[in-house]
């Protein structure tokens, strides 16, 4: 049974790449095609690049990169958060485009992504310390803190090595993120503990919807310690 | 004439059925009608202002006027919001045009069949009238939508015809019915054709059922053998008819029914001979030698004038030199292989026969549903040769078949082994009953046809003379198989398995035996689908987390995102091809119908380029590239998309937006969460000034951002900052961060003026200590 499956899938890849004019011309086989392709895991968009394209720039196999490039960094997007190197790309995307086609270069991967800029700022590559890395994440749309919030909420503070543990993340992760809240000032930073740790303090967790009660608990602290400060 | 409603998305694209593909579209297109038609409830003369769209099932008028249902309130009947009419009732289209002094009127006028009812139904169904519907174009010429118009019209009736055909089980009941609802001979082919149309256009669902075939049916299991049925039909629709009603064969020619002659002996049948002496005596006359002997036996030796005229009308068929001595001996495998065939088309499939001997029986069946009553215009399709000329017995016989043009043609010869099977399956209900599949659908046609008139004279030793080689010929065609338990089912699943690799080899010669066979490797694709799926949860069970341990790739798309993806994939993705003019309207309302799964995933927002990766995937090949992606998201709100919206945030992100992040939505939700609790301080004593009412809760971006469900902070205080700058909520920049309390200047009514006296009598709660001191 699997060898059929493999050899259905060959044959697929196969017919994906030469064919490709054919499918799109006829709309009921077109579907019947990419149900195909769906099921068994076959890229239908894997084709070779032409020699214009290469030179020029222009065609559909950059935008077909684009899309296995954005699809491979969504792919691991639970893994990693978002920021993925470009190797791991790479290897990731000629996986996918499976043994048929030509397998693609660095270059072809920073062109495809140049040409999503039209898409906004989301997509783009970072180059960090002498690697190169692709965010597929704006820091909007980023729930990484959202997570550290939660990790956070039992006793108001944490640090870098309870984050990772606590949400499985690597410690580069962690500290990116625990940085970020402070900079938005949802978060302080404590170097005053014991064993030297920096420890992450979030206020509004600890006065998070406060009811009457509590105002009143905290004028009445207010009223004995406050001085009206002029100005 | 009525039209069916057709469904529309949220968004305004049409629903359209599993198989069906979007071909064309056609803007600015009023439907105009003779006099007043139009889906139930919507009469009017004509609906205006509105698009055409074609599937290759069905053409789609949408009402351009956006998704109200009410429309203009116009006081008469408002438009409907779609209407479709199948391809499959289509007789013809013309394109007139109308040159008057303001310019011409271009129209493309459809005629289409209807019934009594004046609905549209299939061109091989029963028809009365035709009707004119006209699509005045007053936008793009209609050439191209015609030319594409009339090809997916003719795959349509074709595909739809053929169906018919093959399925002489349906057609039979149907046909078997039809016949016993009145032996009016003008009524009769069409309402043959109208119950073995609706046997398989309605997909086993009758829509048109006279209460006698109704009653046939409750009476009698449905699958009944093609051949029986389909004889009769063409025995009644040759001759308009037969008195005894359901003449399953052998029919006697219908002239000879008339004038109440016994049916001919069926002595004949045993040893099917030409006549000698007519034969000799048709030799003389100069005629081939072959061609004497098949026409003798087709009309069973009645006599040389029978002969003639049958060798006159279908002298030309192919195969009628072929010397008949050959034949005679296969005849009788012929006839059990049409017997066989019978019972494979009543639904008992179990024997591969070959195609031809299934049409040796089912052709009958097909070839009678497929007569068509002379009224049928010279439209879609071409209508076959009629065969109802009276005075050829030869047409009277089930072997007219051989005109069916939808089927392979059996060529005359065939026609006995009809005969014969029809002999067979028609003996008496007291026909011991064989083991065999087959046996079992000849007995339960007999007990169908046993009522009416039939099977008198019938022999039964010419029964029990092919009973016999009939089981024998199943036996043999089963010869060497374990048909029963474990080794019999895992022997199946073998041949199965081999099968399948066979038919995998012989789809990927090349591009055109793919597309034949591209319904059965989707089937296999689907299959293989689901041992993938069980080896890869068996791979993470086995090799713990993510390892690549049960041979797939980690980073593969995830079983659950792969299958949403193919959950959601775009069977007819919208192209410059099919929407012409309207591309980028209709690409954004195929763009909102798709993202509403992605959406709810992501809390209600997602960035461009992941909207751009998702929606080409589901596409298919058919790319859109970024630019005609993000001009379709601009012009979201002018497509008549409700909710979606295209948001640049500040640090140039791109996202789009469903409806829980609309302004209004935030606002409230801002609002609810700052409002003070509804249980209110206690009454305060008479004497003093009521207390002024708490601040109520603060809240910050955290907070927000979990109260909206799974957005990130940012976006959160983007929000605050919006509800700010509404008026909802006013800021306290303090120690503690950025917080936002209700708006309580506003709410509690403040004057600059009274303000130190509302700090103070606030009793120097935190936030009012900073407004007392400032």
């Amino acid at each position: 049974m699997h060898e059929q499956l493999s050899a259905f899938r060959s044959n697929l890849e196969e017919f994906a790449r030469k064919y490709r004019a054919d499918v799109r011309r006829d709309p009921v086989f077109r579907a019947q095609f990419h149900t195909m392709c769906a099921n068994i895991g076959v890229d239908p968009l894997a084709s070779n690049k032409s020699l214009w394209a290469a030179a020029l720039g222009f065609g559909d196999y950059y935008y077909e990169l684009g899309v296995q490039v954005v699809e491979a960094c969504l792919a691991s997007r639970s893994l990693n958060g978002g920021m993925m190197e470009l190797p791991a790309l790479l290897r990731a995307v000629n996986r996918r485009r499976g043994g048929a086609a030509e397998p693609v270069s660095e270059d072809d991967v920073v062109r495809a992504i140049k040409k999503l800029r039209v898409l906004g700022g989301g997509f783009d590559l970072l180059a960090i310390g002498g690697r190169s890395y692709v965010r597929s994440v704006p820091g909007e749309l980023n729930l990484d803190k959202n997570r550290a919030l939660e990790a956070a909420q039992a006793r108001g503070y944490t640090w870098v090595a309870e984050l990772s543990a606590a949400a499985g993340w690597t410690a580069g992760r962690s500290d990116e993120t625990l940085q970020a809240l402070t900079r938005e000032g949802l978060a302080w930073v404590d170097d005053g503990a014991a064993d030297g740790v920096r420890l992450y303090w979030f206020p509004c967790l600890s006065g998070a919807g406060g009811s009457a009660a509590e105002e009143q608990a905290a004028a009445a602290v207010g009223a004995v310690e406050s001085s009206p400060v002029p100005g | 004439m009525f039209l069916e409603p057709a469904q529309l998305t949220a968004s305004g694209r049409p629903v359209l059925q599993p198989g069906e593909v979007e071909v064309s579209l056609l803007d600015k297109v009023e439907i105009e009608f003779n006099p007043v038609g139009g889906v139930a409830g919507h009469q009017s003369h004509a609906y205006k202002n509105g698009y055409a769209i074609l599937t290759n099932r069905r053409v789609i008028w949408v009402n351009a006027d956006g998704a109200g249902a009410g429309g203009s309130g116009g006081a008469d009947a408002s438009a409907p919001r779609a209407a479709g009419l199948p391809l499959s009732a289509l007789a013809a289209s013309n394109k007139r045009v109308q040159y008057g002094i303001k310019g011409s009127k271009v129209r493309l006028v459809l005629d289409v069949y209807t019934n009594g009812q004046r609905q549209p139904v299939p061109t091989w169904g029963f028809h009365t009238n035709i009707d004119q519907v006209s699509l005045r174009c007053r936008g793009p010429a209609p050439d191209a939508f015609k030319s594409l118009l009339d090809e997916h019209a003719k795959q349509a009736v074709a595909a739809g015809s053929s169906s018919t055909s093959s399925s002489g089980a349906a057609g039979g009941a149907g046909v078997g019915g039809g016949y016993t609802a009145g032996p009016a001979g003008a009524t009769q082919p069409g309402a043959a054709g109208a119950a073995a149309g609706s046997g398989p256009a309605g997909a086993g669902a009758n829509s048109y059922m006279s209460p006698l075939t109704a009653g046939l049916q409750a009476r009698h299991p449905p699958p009944l053998a093609g051949p029986g049925g389909g004889a009769g039909a063409g025995q009644g629709l040759a001759a308009g008819v037969s008195a005894s009603g359901l003449p399953p064969p052998p029919p006697p020619p219908q002239h000879h029914l008339a004038q109440s002659r016994p049916p001919p002996p069926h002595s004949q049948q045993a040893a099917p001979q030409p006549d000698p002496a007519l034969l000799q005596s048709m030799v003389e006359m100069g005629f081939p030698r072959n061609r004497c002997a098949r026409s003798l036996l087709a009309v069973k030796n009645e006599g040389v004038q029978e002969a003639l005229d049958y060798m006159l009308a279908f002298g030309d068929q192919p195969g009628m030199d072929d010397p008949l001595e050959a034949t005679l001996s296969t005849t009788a495998s012929h006839s059990l292989g049409a017997a066989a065939g019978s019972g494979g088309g009543g639904g008992w499939g179990q024997q591969q026969q070959p195609q031809q001997q299934m049409y040796g029986a089912g052709g009958a069946g097909g070839g009678a549903s497929m007569r068509y009553p002379s009224v049928m215009p010279e439209g879609y399709p071409p209508p076959p040769p009629p065969p109802s000329q009276p005075p050829y017995p030869g047409g009277g016989y089930p072997g007219a078949a051989p005109l069916n043009p939808y089927g392979p043609v059996p060529p005359p010869p065939y026609f006995p082994s009809a005969y014969v099977a029809g002999g067979v399956s028609s003996a008496p209900g007291g026909s011991p009953q064989h083991p065999h599949g087959a046996g079992a659908p000849a007995a339960h046609l007999t007990a169908a046809m046993g009522s009416l008139a039939l099977a008198r004279g019938q022999t039964p030793h010419h029964h029990h003379g092919s009973a016999p080689d009939l089981s024998s010929s199943a036996a043999a065609g089963e010869a060497g198989r374990p048909a029963i338990g474990v080794a019999g089912i895992m022997m199946r699943e073998q041949q199965k398995t081999e099968q399948s690799g066979r038919a995998v080899e012989q789809a990927f010669k090349d591009l055109s035996a793919l597309m034949a066979s591209a319904a059965s490797m989707v089937a296999l694709a689907e299959k293989f689908r689901g041992v993938l799926a069980a080896g890869a949860e068996a791979g993470a069970a086995a090799g713990g987390a993510g390892g690549g341990a049960g041979g797939e790739d980690p980073l593969l798309l995830d079983l659950e995102t792969q299958q949403q993806l193919i959950a959601l994939g775009i069977s007819s993705p919208v192209t410059r091809e099919t929407a012409g003019a309207r591309y980028h309207t209709e690409l954004s309302r195929q763009l909102a119908d798709f993202l509403e799964g992605p959406l709810q995933r992501c809390g209600g927002m997602v960035s461009l380029p992941d909207v751009y990766c998702l929606f080409n995937r589901a596409r298919g090949t058919e790319l859109v590239s970024p630019d005609d992606l993000l001009q379709a998201a601009k012009v979201f709100s002018k497509a008549g998309v409700q909710g979606l919206r295209l948001r640049q945030l500040s640090s140039g992100v791109m996202v789009i937006q469903g409806p829980q992040h609309s302004e209004e939505r935030v606002c409230t939700k801002i609002a609810e969460l700052t409002s003070l609790p509804s249980s209110a301080s206690a009454a305060p004593p008479p004497s003093q000034p009521a207390p002024p009412p708490p601040l109520g809760p603060g809240v910050t971006a955290g907070d927000v951002a979990v109260a909206l469900g799974g957005i990130s902070t940012v976006i959160a205080a983007e929000h605050l900052l919006l509800a700010e700058a509404r008026g909802v909520v006013v800021r306290d920049d303090g120690p503690e961060g950025l917080r936002f309390y209700r708006n309580f200047f506003k709410q509690d009514r403040l004057e600059p003026g009274s303000m130190a006296s509302y700090c103070r009598a606030a009793g120097g709660s935190g936030p009012g200590a900073g407004l007392a001191a400032g």
